[in-house]
């Protein structure tokens, strides 16, 4: 290795310790709580609806549907924020931060996938298991959001162990395993972001 | 800064004199790795610096709006803590990127260089 490449590599190592110990500002507060609010809203229509909750697959499939949409919906906004917040950090803390959720979301879809085509009478596992990988995500992501966010990742863990216990066995999961789990998580999460806001520190 | 750098390739305006120096470049690339800061003393073992310079040189980095210095007690003993803020991460990665701009731009020389010196013809 030339002394040139030696130096580069040196500033690769220090940008990447700045990432990773700079908090990620990229979360608009009023775009988390409105990725909540389309769940809460979901589940309502569903439960209106009852034709659409009966049906396994178009029961996920709504569902699946609403988590690409909130997903561009948070990318969009995170990739502008941090563009403008984080300058020249924001790539890498774009990155460092997609590491954190990609496999998280990846796994989700894989499960998804294989639970409706192969084993659909066992897709009422799916809401709990979708839970407990968001909040192992969060928890990944930890130090590179505000401390508050613990709480977050805790009340994901709780809703997909409790939605685990309460749909075991059950032919169908009812909307409102998911839509109060994501419904309120997403504005806890929202919560926390605007009060890390307000902080100026992130908490 | 783009057309700048088309003007005057090898300006580096980049390049603040605030962190182009040796011992405050030592400092602030031993707080990019410690979010919650450093305690003076051991600030002062990584850089290998005494206490005099240590301090003259947190005082330019904190006039400029770079680390922020908190002094408390750990037990009964005086502790000052220095971490990097927002604004000094954010200048500090910029002017890692100007740095690293310069670096590429002297592998690219020397590689010139090199293929030059090996034309048939060159002396």
């Amino acid at each position: 290795m030339t002394d040139i490449e030696s130096a580069l590599s040196d500033i690769s190592r220090i940008r990447d310790q700045l990432a990773a110990s700079t908090r990620f500002q990229g979360f608009t507060p009023a775009v988390i709580a409105s990725t909540g609010c389309l769940a809460i809203a979901l589940a309502a229509l569903q439960t209106v609806r009852s034709d659409l909750a009966q049906d396994p697959p178009l029961f996920f499939v709504a569902w699946i549907l609403l988590a690409l949409i909130c997903a561009c919906l948070i990318a969009t906004d995170a990739i502008a924020r941090a563009r403008r917040l984080h300058r020249a950090m924001a790539d890498t803390m774009l990155n460092t931060t997609l590491r954190h959720f990609l496999p998280v979301c990846a796994a989700g879809g894989v499960m998804a996938f294989v639970l409706l085509t192969r084993a659909p009478q066992a897709a009422w596992v799916l809401p709990g298991l979708w839970q407990i990988l968001v909040s192992i995500g969060v928890f990944a992501a930890l130090s590179n959001l505000p401390r508050r966010t613990v709480i977050v990742a805790g009340w994901y863990f709780l809703c997909g162990s409790v939605s685990l216990t309460l749909a075991s066995g059950n032919e169908h999961a009812s909307p409102w395993m998911m839509g109060l789990p994501f419904g309120f998580g997403q504005l806890l999460a929202a919560l926390v972001f605007h009060d890390a806001c307000k902080r100026g520190a992130h908490g | 800064m783009a057309e700048g750098r088309k003007t005057a390739p090898f300006a580096f305006e980049g390049l603040d004199r605030v962190f182009h120096e040796k011992a405050r470049l030592g400092i602030l690339t031993s707080l990019a790795g410690h979010p919650n800061g450093l305690g003076f003393t051991e600030l002062r073992q990584l850089c290998g610096l005494t206490d005099g310079n240590l301090s003259r040189h947190m005082q330019v980095l904190e006039e400029a709006g770079l680390v922020e210095l908190t002094k408390g007690y750990e037990g009964k003993r005086p502790h000052t803590s220095c971490k990097l803020t927002e604004q000094g991460r954010l200048r500090f990665t910029e002017y890692l990127g100007v740095l690293e701009q310069v670096l590429r731009d002297a592998a690219k020389a020397a590689r010139q260089t090199e293929k030059r010196s090996l034309l048939p013809g060159a002396t």
